[in-house]
């Protein structure tokens, strides 16, 4: 089956032309290099504009007392730096990896549709220019939180329509995206390549694309409902028309719960492709990762009920939330002992990718542990609502799904540009942020447990110190990501050539290190064959 | 069209499509259980 499809476009492909010249080049892209280096140059545009809005955020919550921005503000600030980040730069950066790592990992010469490619690419730029613009419009930015609760999200001024279209827009770009790899990884790997020979970063991605297709379309019909109850007199979740405002939590986290999964699962596979190679092993127990994969993302489907133990429900439903979201950490802890066993009596090597692994490897682990905690119902009551969970989700996300895609850039980057970047900056990039990231958020934990609740710009005096090493370690954390922008320009720009195997004396396995560096722009015209 | 794709552009298309699908169902399905809901 794959040999048919490889054959059929090396001979459409045989005339071996270059990338078009000029702006025609990105505008009409259908190569999927071109189309992932735009998804990954996007991804870091909205990463610092996020940030930036970050930098609002604990500029405000340095010292107790409003002092640089009014608190509507404050919110329009936290609702989107949230918004911003998900669907603007960690979703991006993960397809932008997709479009550029899957085919040269299955021996394929491109995505499999790649016109669609091209369209849920370019539909991202409008989707947040829309976003952005509500900036300028009457009662600014959305202020609700990034969940949309109604009623508070139905008091949204002007701007509503124009962020349930931007979310529309996203979530359709998502889904294409997530059809176009599970359509690929089904129909276009090299002869010889079964499934269970393929890597775990095209395993990892393959069951996220599952994920996006089940839930991105119900966050598009909860906001149209929203949309409906805003406009056309609709009670879908207006308690006076007969609606139920709970209802929408459910459906939200129904979307919102595997949406964190699909923030993490390929991270999961990028490091499962990192540790591998710098410690010289193959990935301590492969098959069992890919079962975890999916376990988790099973689990996923089952748990949302744990955003909502504080709403009130009955027993029998928080024991199932609690004990099914405890059951999570089952298969995360393969992963990460299997992780751990591939490095033990590896022959390590600390190159930048390698050290944002192992980092991720600690950090996400404790991110981990106090999403464990904030399973247990009654421990949930306490936490819910308070910096715990600020601490919490971020401790996943950042040194989490962060570190991973700067891990990922790190490790193929090499291949992309046919350059070594500059390994000392990138190691002081590696460690300011690792210290920082810590600096910014372990001190949340410490507000939390205190009772310092989220989303305000105002706290009691008692928080202040935290509050201000919290700062500290944000303002830190953020400069330091100015250095990874360097690091990646000087990348493009020049320096030492890379090999075809890119980390000589370590172990890559994979397809993608048998092509030469630079990629060629059409690489794998003719299907490689495995074995 | 569909005579003159080859297997795999028509075994492509036909995944793509499917897929579609199901992605429509989710988004159209969740609106009509709650308006459903509603009215019962």
């Amino acid at each position: 089956m794959a040999q048919t499809s490889a054959t059929d476009t090396a001979h459409h492909d045989d005339h071996d032309h270059g990338p078009a010249k000029g702006i025609k080049r990105w505008l009409f892209a259908t190569n999927h290099k071109d189309i992932g280096t735009m998804y990954l140059v996007f991804s870091l545009i909205m990463f610092f504009i996020g940030g930036a809005m970050a930098m609002v955020i604990r500029a405000e919550l340095f010292k107790p007392g409003l002092q640089l921005v009014q608190p509507e503000f404050f919110n329009q600030m936290t609702t989107n730096h949230a918004l911003i980040m998900i669907f603007g730069a960690v979703m991006p950066a993960f397809v932008g990896l997709a479009n550029w790592m899957i085919p040269m990992q299955i021996g394929a010469p491109d995505m499999a549709l790649p016109r669609m490619n091209n369209f849920s690419f370019w539909i991202l730029p409008f989707a947040f220019t829309l976003l952005l613009s509500t900036l300028l419009v009457p009662g600014g930015m959305a202020a609700g939180g990034w969940t949309l609760y109604p009623p508070l999200s139905l008091q949204t001024g002007d701007s509503f329509p124009m962020l349930i279209f931007a979310i529309h827009m996203m979530g359709a770009s998502s889904i294409m995206g997530a059809i176009n790899v599970i359509v690929t990884i089904m129909n276009m790997r090299a002869p010889g390549m079964n499934l269970l020979k393929m890597p775990l970063f095209c395993w990892s991605w393959l069951i996220t694309a599952y994920l996006l297709i089940a839930v991105m379309p119900v966050l598009a019909g909860a906001v149209t409902m929203l949309l409906t109850d805003h406009f056309f007199g609709t009670s879908f979740f207006n308690a006076a028309g007969g609606g139920d405002p709970v209802m929408f939590e459910h459906i939200f986290w129904f979307f919102g719960h595997p949406e964190v999964y699909i923030m993490i699962l390929p991270a999961f596979g990028i490091i499962s492709e990192i540790l591998p190679t710098f410690a010289r092993k193959p990935l301590f127990g492969a098959t069992s990762m890919i079962y975890a994969i999916a376990s988790i993302a099973f689990l996923s489907f089952i748990v949302w009920g744990h955003h909502m133990f504080v709403d009130g429900m009955p027993l029998a439903a928080q024991l199932f939330y609690m004990m099914s979201t405890m059951l999570i950490a089952v298969p995360t802890g393969v992963k990460v002992f299997n992780w751990t066993a591939t490095l033990w009596k590896g022959s390590l090597s600390f190159e930048p990718p390698m050290l944002f692994a192992l980092s991720f490897l600690f950090l996400f682990t404790i991110g981990g542990f106090s999403g464990v905690m904030l399973a247990i119902v009654p421990v949930d009551f306490q936490y819910n609502q308070t910096y715990f969970v600020v601490a919490h989700f971020h401790y996943v996300l950042v040194p989490g799904a962060i570190f991973a895609i700067m891990g990922a850039v790190y490790y193929w980057i090499p291949k992309w540009t046919g350059h070594m970047y500059n390994m000392t900056l990138a190691k002081w990039h590696f460690w300011l942020s690792t210290i920082f990231v810590n600096v910014l958020f372990f001190p949340q934990h410490f507000l939390g447990l205190a009772g310092m609740p989220r989303r305000i710009p105002d706290y009691a005096v008692q928080f202040t110190d935290w509050n201000m090493v919290s700062s500290i370690g944000g303002f830190g954390f953020g400069l330091t990501q100015i250095l990874f922008a360097v690091i990646v320009v000087q990348s493009i720009r020049g320096g030492k050539k890379a090999s075809a195997e890119v980390w000589d004396g370590a172990t890559p396995t994979g397809l993608e290190w048998t092509l030469p560096s630079p990629a060629p722009y059409h690489s794998f015209a003719t299907a490689p064959d495995v074995k | 069209m569909s005579a003159t794709l080859r297997p795999a552009n028509r075994r492509v298309r036909n995944s793509a499509l499917a897929l579609g699908a199901v992605a429509l169902g989710f988004y159209l399905g969740f609106i009509v259980l709650l308006v459903y809901r509603s009215h019962h």
